[in-house]
């Protein structure tokens, strides 16, 4: 009878394994491991970790499974070492962060983190497969100091015109100290690569190991409103880390600054330019010229004495002459100021450092232009003085404009906006 | 976003796209955009462009391939008379992604009480969906129906086809390393690798249906191997 049960069963024991339901699709996680080598003690490291997973039908629960020996109390998960992967989402981002204790020996730690993904709503029958991956940990504690600075990107906005040059660069500090870059160099050259001028900043902003900032580094603006390259080299550990070349523009001036110079500005514009861009001398000036007259003829008027008010109304045209003098003087001093030699810039606002030996592209010609002699190579020189900085060396047919002509001199206008002078003997009227 | 500038801009082609380090080696992921401007009087513009990369696309991370090496943002602008090449911006370091898909279930079937899956037939096929070449790790459960049980051991797997169930390695409830050697894959139609399972059903099982889980764990392989 025995016999027959087991029969009986043998022929019926059938046992499904086929409602077999894949619990999802792919699943990954970047970077395949967690590495640094030269993790100092008492430091913090955050490593980000992307999970991915190709379909998002359904919510996932993800475990991260430790196995990492001595380090096992070092390692901190967010948002922890079980959560959930949200149905809709194929990305999530979580973050181990790892504190090395003060009393860390210096030594390799090596161990595993596994991250599993299963379905919530797993089958209950048949085969489930678990998906997930196995991520090693190294990490290697020194007590060295190692600098490292990546540059993650670079950017220059477009700067408003006379405002300082602004410089942002992103920098990942991927060392054990907390550094900065030893400096930042910034060539800057017009569009048809003509170099204008170099500067530097040295004072930058440290960045803490281990982490990515932004730090700023401003440089002064003396540019027109146009686009220039940046030629931008970034040095760190007295070696250059970086070097890029980027372009930014630099906004027109604002209204009232014309690019005009002083012989072509008559008396009456010039007068009316002057006070546009002297806005608080003009209104100084108004009010110590309108009070005292007003007051002056206001009791010259009052005044009963005759003789008195010849004497009142006679200081008060005197105030008043004195007052025009002095303007005319301010104006006069501003207008030197214009033809200054190396800086057309108060024309314009600006005041353009221009670089010895610099290969402008000149611009030129108006009826009141001058020629070059047709010679190899005319030094511009930045003051009427073959003993002072040559700006440039001009070539045959280039051509000027002449802003003023002074002992033998010619005060020129160079197609960079920069003022400059040539011995009047080297050049030739283009009329 | 990147700017060209030239005296007189004209019809120009501009040719976008990413080089893996600078030897420019063939690259998997590179894309290219065209841009064609008819502008004819500004002297400079300025365009945004984006490039999709591949999900295989090079690591450049630590112990891969291309350590130490980063990708690279090109352009290349030509007209008639201008054929100018330039890399753009900081090299991009990219992460390894170690990624997989289990593309079948495991099925084995209907079985009886002592039949045996022979030669292990049932399939598990990893795709290498990440830019990494793979291993793997096996684990499984005991699998169980109403208080009855059958052992985890009783399943065996082996990276080779036609393998007798006799042959085959039996799963464990703890991580077993796999040397899968799965390639990374390199084109859009991605690497894969089957792993064979056969169970056997001891005599005198209760008839039900049991349930369990194996648990597939993608590894980083030696990336000699990928």
């Amino acid at each position: 009878m025995r016999k027959i049960n087991l029969l009986i069963l043998f022929l019926f024991a059938f046992l499904p394994f086929t409602a077999v339901k894949p619990v999802f699709a792919g699943f990954g996680v970047s970077p395949a491991e967690i590495y640094h080598d030269h993790l100092k003690p008492g430091s913090k490291f955050e490593k980000e970790i992307v999970l991915s997973r190709s379909e998002a039908e359904e919510d996932l629960k993800v475990v991260i499974e430790t196995d990492l020996g001595e380090t096992e109390s070092w390692v901190k998960f967010e948002p922890s070492k079980e959560f959930l992967f949200p149905k809709g989402e194929k990305r999530k981002n979580i973050k181990a962060i790892i504190t090395v204790p003060n009393n860390a020996d210096n030594k390799n730690y090596k161990g595993l983190l596994r991250i599993k993904a299963s379905s919530v709503n797993s089958a209950s029958s048949g085969v489930s497969i678990v998906q997930g991956a196995r991520m090693e940990v190294t990490l290697v504690t020194t007590s060295l100091n190692v600098n490292i600075l990546n540059l993650k990107g670079i950017r220059i906005p477009d700067v408003d015109w006379q405002k300082p040059i602004k410089l942002f660069a992103n920098i990942e500090n991927t060392g054990n100290t907390e550094i900065a870059p030893d400096k930042i160099v910034l060539e800057i050259l017009r569009l048809n690569k003509d170099p204008i001028e170099t500067q530097e900043v040295t004072e930058l902003e440290k960045i803490s190991p281990n982490t990515t900032k932004e730090i700023s580094a401003e440089f002064k603006n003396n540019l027109s409103g146009e686009e220039y390259f940046g030629i931008v080299k970034i040095y760190s550990d007295d070696k250059e880390m970086y070097s890029d070349r980027l372009v930014f523009k630099v906004n027109a001036a604002p209204e009232g600054y014309v690019k005009e110079n002083k012989s072509n500005l008559g008396f009456a514009n010039g007068i009316i330019l002057f006070l546009k861009q002297n806005k608080t001398k003009t209104i100084l000036f108004s009010l110590l010229i309108l009070l005292p007259v007003l007051i002056g003829f206001f009791i010259s008027k009052k005044s009963k004495s005759p003789v008195l008010k010849k004497v009142y109304f006679f200081l008060t045209f005197l105030y008043l002459i004195i007052c025009l003098v002095l303007i005319y003087f301010s104006y006069q001093k501003w207008l030197a100021n214009l033809a200054k030699p190396g800086d057309i810039g108060s024309v314009q606002g600006e005041s353009v450092e221009i670089t010895p030996t610099t290969q402008p592209n000149i611009s030129v010609d108006n009826s009141s232009s001058l020629v070059i002699d047709k010679q190899p190579g005319y030094p511009i020189y930045r003051t009427p003085d073959v003993n002072s900085i040559v700006l440039y060396t001009a070539q045959e047919d280039e051509t000027f404009k002449v802003i003023k002509e002074e002992n033998g001199w010619s005060h020129i206008l160079m197609g960079n906006g920069a003022g400059g002078w040539l011995p009047k003997s080297s050049v030739k009227s283009s009329n | 976003m990147f700017s060209i500038w030239c005296t007189k801009m004209k019809k120009i082609l501009l040719i976008f796209s990413l080089i893996l380090g600078i030897c420019c080696r063939p690259v998997f992921a590179e894309e290219e955009i065209v841009i064609i401007d008819s502008v004819a009087t500004d002297a400079s513009a300025s365009y945004s462009c984006s490039v999709g990369l591949k999900h295989y696309a090079d690591p450049t991370d630590e112990n891969t391939t291309y350590s130490g090496q980063t990708w690279l943002t090109t352009f290349k602008a030509s007209d008639e008379s201008l054929n100018d090449a330039q890399t753009l911006g900081a090299g991009v370091i990219m992460n390894s992604t170690l990624a997989m898909d289990i593309g079948s279930s495991l099925a084995f079937g209907n079985l009886s009480a002592g039949q045996t899956l022979s030669p292990l037939s049932a399939l598990t096929i990893v795709t290498a969906t990440g830019n990494i070449g793979l291993d793997q790790t096996l684990e499984g459960t005991h699998m169980y129906s109403v208080g009855n049980t059958i052992s985890v051991e009783n399943q065996k797997y082996s990276l080779a086809a036609s393998t007798p169930y006799s042959s085959g390695t039996p799963l464990t409830n703890s991580a077993t390393n796999v040397e899968l050697n799965c390639k990374k894959t390199t084109t859009d139609i991605a690497e894969t690798k089957p792993t064979y399972w056969g169970i056997s059903i001891p005599l005198g099982t209760v008839a039900g249906t049991y349930g369990g889980t194996n648990t597939v764990i993608a590894v980083k392989g030696e990336y000699a191997e990928w």
